[in-house]
């Protein structure tokens, strides 16, 4: 089958997906949180049940696996951003992100300017070859009609 | 049992709890509140008076409802297991509705990160939007939420098991955790560089997480009665309705609240 690009391009910046893109490229990239968050929602709606038919003791039991499950998926969450190196990209505040990108696209300006100056400077350098060309190729022509005109007038003599 | 032991029981689920004006009082003040509320962010209302009124009326008429609950509980022991278990209906429904608009409000949020339009600069955030960064406050917000949870649930164990200094110091801690989180919101709010006013962005998000402050601000509040409530012993390990209902209400606000930072605050920025 044929390549056909993806919204879960792994080479895709994080900065050019769309939300959606980005929500489910972390949930596919980091699925224990979603889990944790569903797991949790679990817990305490089985604590409410508990609480509910008065069962004080099994609902103790269930808000402590709230508790816990949260702290995983908090720990998931954070843990999975130094993993994947996100943390560090948000320290460059983004001022400093947006003054980097600046500076690479003045560079990468610059480089195309000389880039077509130097274009330019190699077409005039060829026009000039070629002028001269031009020049020596009609002073050849100039002289042998020169010749062939020296030849004629010595025939009819 | 004696005659005189089974007299300081209430072996009957009857519904002993008499007809209260309280419930129609809440019910329009409520109205009243929700109109001024949209007539202000509508603009029909020019300023914010109308709606302080509104909301001072609503906590007054919450002030004597629940002062009259109190009453019927602890000092005319009116609060049989039927009565017991409609309160615990009743605020089970009000975990869903709570549920529910917070449901609505990621809908919004949803509904405008997914499909930014052209004004926006086709992303999101919009072009020119600074968002909270989730590794600084918002994260400290969640940690303080999380240890919160641990402490009421500390506080929870101290009660059932009887261990009155161990319930109260944990309802304690817990009570100024809130109190911390909702200051550290505050900060959050003042310094961020837009408002609920200047774009899609700032309206989502502040009607998101500002809505989730209002009902931590009001958490203080009920925690704040649950503390004294205990510590003038109105609580037994048996029966603490309205201890357990608060305890649910900081759950469930604390699941929201994870929620909430991970759509609003950094996978979706």
């Amino acid at each position: 089958m044929s390549y056909l690009p993806t919204s879960s391009e792994a080479d895709k910046d994080l900065d050019e997906m769309t939300f959606s893109e980005k929500m489910v490229f972390h949930c596919k990239r980091e699925p224990l949180v979603p889990a944790g968050v569903l797991m949790t929602t679990g817990a305490i709606l089985l604590a409410i049940k508990n609480v509910r038919s008065g069962n004080r003791r099994n609902a103790q039991k269930w808000f402590r696996w709230r508790v816990g499950l949260q702290t995983g998926t908090l720990v998931a969450l954070i843990a999975g951003s130094f993993f994947y190196g996100s943390a560090k990209h948000e320290q460059l505040s983004k001022e400093e992100q947006l003054r980097q990108k600046a500076k690479m696209r003045e560079q990468l300006w610059i480089q195309e300017l000389e880039r077509r100056d130097l274009e330019v400077r190699r077409r005039k350098q060829r026009a000039e070859e070629a002028r001269k060309k031009a020049a020596e190729m009609q002073s050849e022509l100039s002289g042998l009609e020169q010749e062939l005109r020296e030849l004629e007038e010595s025939r009819r003599k | 049992m004696l005659y005189l032991n089974r007299s300081k029981f209430q072996q009957f689920p009857f519904h002993l709890v008499t007809p209260s004006p309280w419930p129609i009082v809440t019910s329009f003040s409520l109205l009243g509140l929700t109109l001024t509320l949209a007539f202000t962010m509508h603009g029909i209302i020019g300023n914010i008076y109308p709606l302080l009124l509104s909301l001072l009326v609503v906590l007054l008429t919450m002030t004597l409802w629940f002062r009259d609950i109190v009453a019927e509980t602890t000092y005319l022991g009116d609060h049989t297991l039927a009565v017991r278990k409609g309160i615990n209906l009743g605020f089970t429904l009000f975990v869903v509705s709570e549920v529910l608009i917070f449901a609505s409000l990621f809908w919004a949020y949803f509904h405008s990160a997914m499909s930014p339009d052209i004004t926006l600069g086709n992303v999101w955030p919009p072009v020119g939007i600074e968002a909270v960064q989730p590794t600084e406050l918002p994260l400290l917000n969640t940690i303080i939420l999380l240890a919160s949870g641990t402490t009421i649930t500390y506080s929870h164990h101290g009660l059932i098991e009887g261990n009155r200094k161990h319930a109260l110091s944990g309802l304690t801690i817990t009570f100024w955790l809130i109190v911390t989180f909702v200051l550290c919101q505050y900060i959050e709010y003042s310094n961020t560089s837009f408002t609920i006013t200047d774009g899609i962005y700032g309206s989502v998000f502040f009607a998101g997480t500002g809505l989730h402050f209002l009902h931590m601000v009001m958490l203080t509040i009920m925690l704040g009665i649950n503390y004294w409530r205990m510590r003038n012993y109105h609580l037994t390990s048996t029966h603490h309705v309205g201890y357990e209902t608060t305890t649910i209400y900081l759950h469930v606000l604390d699941i929201i609240w994870l929620a909430l930072y991970i759509c609003f605050y950094w996978w979706g920025v």
